[in-house]
């Protein structure tokens, strides 16, 4: 007898009649083929199998075709070229049963439009990983960030560069949010989102290869179901 | 895309259009730091031994088997000849994707088919019979182990049913295969019924 492929009389499915653990979730790969990973979103981001395409090389996303959920068409010959205004991928299962430490590599690339602003006002534009909790949205990701007008300009003199944003918001509104310039020579950019308890907070890698934490942020227990998606703030004239 | 307006009265011109390469994402610590699934309790019919193999290979396996349910609650990974077998299988790489287990029943040489004494298949269980617990008994004997098993369960009734992972039933008449491991003596014609080879 066999379970998780059906090749002959008698063979079942995992989800059919098993049991998995906490921090377990069945995934299907045909109508004959399921298998059991992590409750985890880790990828090396290679390029993504179509759903229905069955693939059983045993190796992670590769041979996942139902894994993720595809909106709009990143480009993902070359990891994930995500587009903020069009693009969004998504894990098709919630995340993480308790606490976690979860770390993202991620980086600006490039940008068509423009923008203008008043003195004082702020634009961020960038890709966010989000997930949606107790009624509320965070998110943190890498943003092109200008700054008009200002007299210290954080970017070597320059008014517009990248930047770090998290964020906490319900609705349309934005509730709380924080940014970290990224200076042009840092190369290494990548986050953290961290839950202990009921508590999550954001972290940042700065330019001197520490982490620079939000504060803690209650957001409840419970799985979370990742994903990236664009995000633009715009702060006229109030920060 | 989302998008948030902290102060709609100064108006920022926005039309950027961004695009951000996420080149991988890693779990750094989670809680649990391991994942297993688990079969649901297997009747053999009687008592037998069996192999199990997880794929991919070099993922933990772990069974538990006994006569009697309830299973023990440790996972032992005892072999032996059980009638209820629970096998599990399980992973602390995170990235290890638990694609299939398969579960082969057998007996090996010197095992007594008749054995067991799971309800309804008539055998007398275990008793000791000749050959068994040392060496290895002549083909001769396991042949004789083989009928005598056969016969034990002669004198069928009408409607008695067999049920087990067989593949072959046999008998002089009157045996019908009702189901994927049920036959059914269709009258009281007797003879023996029994196990064939899988």
């Amino acid at each position: 007898m066999r379970f998780g492929r059906i090749l002959e009389s008698g063979d079942e499915l995992f989800a059919a009649s098993c049991q998995i653990s906490d921090g377990a979730v069945i995934l299907p790969r045909t109508d004959t083929d399921d298998y059991v990973r992590f409750r985890i979103p880790d990828t090396n981001c290679p390029p993504l199998p179509r759903p229905n395409s069955p693939l059983d090389s045993g190796q992670a996303d590769v041979a996942e075709p139902n894994r993720w959920q595809v909106i709009g068409s990143p480009n993902t010959s070359n990891k994930w070229l995500i587009a903020e205004q069009t693009d969004q991928i998504q894990l098709a299962y919630t995340c993480y049963a308790g606490d976690f430490v979860l770390e993202v590599v991620s980086d600006y690339v490039s940008k068509t439009g423009t923008c203008t602003g008043e003195i004082g006002t702020y634009s961020w534009d960038g890709v966010a990983l989000m997930f949606d909790m107790a009624g509320k949205t965070f998110g943190i990701g890498v943003c092109w960030s200008h700054h008009f007008g200002l007299v210290e300009l954080p970017w070597g003199g320059e008014q517009s560069g990248r930047s770090y944003l998290w964020f906490v918001a319900q609705g349309t509104g934005i509730l709380l949010h924080a940014t970290l310039v990224i200076p042009h020579s840092q190369s290494d950019v990548r986050y953290r989102v961290q839950r202990s308890g009921s508590n999550i907070r954001f972290g940042m890698l700065n330019s001197s290869g520490s982490w620079v934490y939000s504060q803690w942020l209650s957001a409840g227990t419970g799985q979370i179901q990742f994903r990236w998606e664009g995000v633009r703030v715009l702060g006229g004239g109030a920060l | 895309m989302k998008f948030y307006e902290l102060n709609p009265n100064i108006p920022v011109n926005d039309s950027y259009n961004v695009f951000v390469r996420v080149s991988s994402v890693q779990t750094v610590s989670v809680d649990p730091g391991s994942i297993s699934v688990t079969t649901p309790v297997l009747d053999l019919g009687r008592r037998r031994r069996i192999q199990a193999q997880g794929l991919p290979e070099g993922v933990q396996l772990l069974w538990r088997g006994s006569d009697e349910l309830p299973l023990p609650d440790s996972w032992s990974n005892e072999p032996g000849r059980y009638r209820y077998w629970q096998v599990r299988l399980q992973s602390s790489d995170l990235n290890t994707l638990l694609e299939r287990l398969e579960i082969t029943p057998y007996d090996a040489p010197g095992d007594d088919p008749g054995d067991g004494g799971g309800p309804g298949d008539g055998g007398p269980g275990d008793g000791g019979g000749p050959g068994d617990g040392g060496g290895q008994p002549s083909v001769f004997r396991l042949l004789l182990r083989r009928f005598r098993s056969y016969w034990q369960i002669s004198g069928v009734p009408q409607d008695r049913r067999t049920t087990g992972p067989f593949r072959t039933v046999f008998g002089s008449g009157g045996q019908q295969r009702t189901g994927e491991n049920e036959w059914t003596q269709m009258n009281n014609e007797e003879r023996n019924i029994g196990d064939g080879w899988k």
